[in-house]
């Protein structure tokens, strides 16, 4: 399969979802007019990614800032990751948050509390 | 270019009240995504790298997008293919012991109605409610996936302002009103 890379912007995040090794990063500040049309290629990668192969997935967040909006996008991301896990893949989720953001911590935390995925969270 | 009623003495005036005011931003006209994202560049750099300051970047964010979304005054922008982006005003001003994030925009009754009887419900929550409230409409906007906002934007800002959301409308003729959102951010704390 091949690897999803989007370059950032000023408003949208850096995307790189590498195949091979299976780590999967979402990278920078995200708050795009319209988020649906912005993530809707991720999805659709992901969800091929997930059912086509059978690889330990290493998944990445590692925004600056999101809005609510791709705050949707972001549960719709973790959801699919959640029932890849349930179904047996092996998932490492990394949510870093820079050292005082507490904000972006919580956030994470927030996602955490309604799934059942494990989060590592990292500051840096 | 500045209109014919613009006098020196006026622009001088102007000017003067934006400074006294502390007026970091303003405004008004046609909000499309670019200027959006100039107006966010302003405010960003005005600020510092502390939380307080990126809670009020993000106030400013969904601020601006709901009425780049939702103002029913629309206009075509030429950097979007000639795309309706919504008009409204936002301001970002500085007092003694806060910020103020506003904005304003024209709604028709329907929208003014369902806004008052929004932000009087979220300003009755607390903290952990609005939280409950916040995580639960994310997850039913996340399986619709044509809904742009559900809401949340709002719910986001009343849980980043530290002092209720001020809301207010004006009727302006008959079908349309003005709404006006101001969220607060104190200095100390």
């Amino acid at each position: 399969m091949e690897n999803l890379f989007i370059e950032k912007t000023r408003a949208t995040p850096a995307v790189r979802f590498d195949a091979a090794s299976g780590v999967l990063e979402i990278s920078g500040e995200s708050y795009p007019e319209n988020s649906m049309k912005f993530y809707q290629p991720v999805f659709s990668w992901l969800q091929q990614y997930l059912s086509e192969t059978d690889h330990p997935i290493t998944f990445n967040f590692k925004l600056d800032y999101f809005n609510t909006s791709s705050s949707k996008c972001i549960l719709n991301i973790l959801e699919m990751l959640e029932q890849a896990h349930a179904q047996g893949r092996q998932i490492s989720l990394n949510w870093y948050y820079q050292e005082d953001d507490e904000d972006m911590l919580e956030s994470g935390q927030e996602f955490a509390e309604d799934l059942s995925l494990h989060f590592n969270f990292i500051s840096f | 270019m500045l209109g014919i009623d613009m006098t020196h003495e006026e622009l001088l005036l102007f000017h003067k009240r934006m400074c006294d005011q502390r007026i970091w931003v303003a405004f008004k006209g046609a909000i499309s995504q670019g200027i959006l994202v100039e107006l966010g560049t302003v405010v960003k750099s005005g600020l510092g790298l502390d939380n307080k300051f990126k809670k009020i970047f993000s106030i400013f964010v969904e601020m601006t997008q709901n009425v780049l979304h939702y103002s029913v005054e629309r206009e075509p922008v030429a950097s979007n293919n000639g795309e309706l982006v919504g008009v409204g005003i936002i301001v970002v001003t500085e007092t003694t012991d806060c910020y103020l994030i506003s904005s304003g925009n024209l709604v028709d009754s329907e929208q003014a109605e369902h806004l008052t009887q929004y932000c009087t419900h979220i300003n009755s929550l607390n903290e952990q409610e609005l939280k409950e409230f916040y995580n639960e409409r994310r997850k039913c906007a996340a399986k619709q996936q044509g809904s742009k906002g559900a809401g949340l934007g709002l719910i986001d800002i009343a849980r980043k302002s530290d002092r209720p959301l001020e809301h207010e409308v004006s009727r302006i003729d008959d079908s349309r009103l003005f709404f006006t959102l101001t969220a607060t951010i104190e200095k100390r704390g």
